[in-house]
């Protein structure tokens, strides 16, 4: 998503480049960026949980 | 990196200019949903047999293991798969726990566990941590199928009837008596109890001055010579000695004990009539008159043997004897209140004699986790706490009453 991103990014005034890349740009947000977060995310909510886990509450009761 | 959040704040807040709000969203909504069910759907594999076996780890220790239980197979058909025990059902849990096997898959690429003498060795760790986890949760992933509500007690064998109403009134958790319902009991004799380490350091840092007396915090061997190659004998742990002199490593101390004057008198106790077990020696130098002096001599009236008071003196390590007593009790305390109680309410230490206890808990205790050196201390605390000891059952107790009228 970032590679993406910033490559289209330079010219902030190019609107031709902005309506060619919009396709591609917004495919990738939606079918890869957007679920590689979603999992990042969730493995550091387990991360979180977990470390808590170790450091406070114990295992889970 | 400026540039980088610009063209974030680009792909989020400009507008799009050419593909209409409903394909985006439309777009959107498929991606979300193809999203979310390949997560769940990667969720399921790592959560299947074929992937937990995969590792051969799992595959060569554990399934056998497994295969031989009624979690494999049986009458009806139904079967438990390793993550129905080993992975929590509820989202935040299981996610945690996906999350804790980063560990494992460290230990796998370290081959922590690569062989089967190493996963030997290192199953009581492993054993213990899932103990843990089911004692907190109450064995929560075992209820999933055998839960308290649905039993029918009344078709259940008497004995077992008995046991599992009591655990069904304190709600306890499953894996408190069914250890290794499953898989193979870890190799418990080698065990170490964590709580000695403690213990030994202290003794490692105490202060020792020639002439007081001390206690074993760890059984120890003897020796006849402070360089410790002739080995004589052992001492037990909580053991009262007085320290003679310490050279280098070794350290004099002088025994103060009890033997019956029969056989070889080996085996040296702590007290007149009681066998509480304080020293063992080899048997020439248990017969070897310059080696031991008999101070006294009394016949039990209980048994009609007769027993002498002995004391030697003999090298052993040193750093391994505290000021007090106590902390070798309150380890052994713990261990005895959570072992026992488990399965039954534990007797009063002081119920019965120091005689008795031997025989009881020899019986019982190897349905405990207890390894040998917890054991040992267990057994030697009830003995010292016990009714011959105990001030609270004094003269006129039902139990004094019941230890005289012994034949």
């Amino acid at each position: 998503m970032n590679n993406q991103a910033s490559g289209h990014s330079a010219p902030s005034g190019a609107e031709a480049s902005g309506r060619k890349s919009e396709w591609p740009r917004f495919l990738l947000l939606a079918f890869v960026g957007l679920p590689v977060a979603m999992t990042l995310a969730i493995a550091a909510y387990g991360f979180i949980v977990w470390f808590l886990q170790i450091l406070f509450f114990g295992p889970p009761s | 990196m400026k540039k980088l959040l610009r063209s974030l704040k680009d792909l989020f807040l400009r507008p799009s200019v050419r593909i209409g709000l409903g394909v985006l969203v439309t777009g959107g909504f498929i991606a979300g949903v193809l999203a979310w069910q390949g997560f769940n759907t990667a969720m399921e594999a790592t959560n299947k047999e074929e992937f937990c076996i995969s590792c051969h780890t799992m595959h060569d220790n554990l399934l056998p293991e497994l295969q031989k239980t009624v979690h494999w197979n049986n009458r009806t058909g139904v079967r438990a798969r390793c993550p129905d025990c080993h992975v929590p059902h509820d989202f935040t849990d299981k996610i945690a726990r996906k999350m804790q096997a980063s560990r494992e898959v460290w230990g796998h690429l370290v081959g922590t566990i690569g062989t089967r003498e190493k996963f030997k060795e290192h199953r009581i760790v492993l054993a213990q941590r899932e103990w843990a986890r089911f004692s907190a949760n109450g064995s929560k992933e075992c209820r999933a199928c055998h839960d308290y509500k649905d039993m029918d007690f009344d078709k259940m064998r008497p004995a077992s009837q008995v046991a599992m109403r009591k655990a069904a009134e304190r709600n306890q958790s499953c894996v408190d008596c069914h250890k290794g319902i499953a898989h193979q009991l870890p190799e418990m004799k080698g065990a170490r109890n964590p709580a000695f380490d403690t213990l030994v350091s202290s003794a490692a840092g105490q202060s020792v001055d020639s002439g007081k007396e001390y206690f074993l915090v760890v059984p120890q061997d003897l020796y006849a010579d402070e360089a410790m190659t002739k080995r004589i004998g052992s001492i037990e742990v909580a053991t009262p000695v007085k320290v003679l002199e310490t050279k280098g490593d070794a350290q004099r101390v002088e025994l103060a004990l009890w033997r019956k004057n029969k056989g070889y008198g080996r085996v040296w106790y702590s007290h007149f009539g009681l066998n509480i077990t304080s020293a063992t020696f080899d048997k020439d130098i248990a017969q070897d008159a310059s080696f031991v002096k008999v101070l006294d001599t009394k016949q039990d009236p209980m048994t009609g043997l007769e027993w002498q008071q002995v004391t030697a003196s003999a090298w052993m390590r040193k750093g391994s004897v505290l000021d007090s007593v106590e902390p070798v009790w309150s380890i052994a305390r713990a261990s005895y209140s959570s072992s026992c109680s488990v399965c039954h309410r534990q007797p009063e230490e002081a119920h019965f004699d120091a005689n008795t206890w031997p025989g009881l808990f020899g019986g019982m205790v190897g349905f405990t986790s207890m390894d040998d050196d917890t054991a040992r201390v267990v057994l030697k605390y009830l003995q010292t706490h016990s009714s011959d000891f105990s001030k609270s059952h004094g003269a006129g107790s039902p139990d004094s009453a019941l230890q005289t009228a012994r034949p």
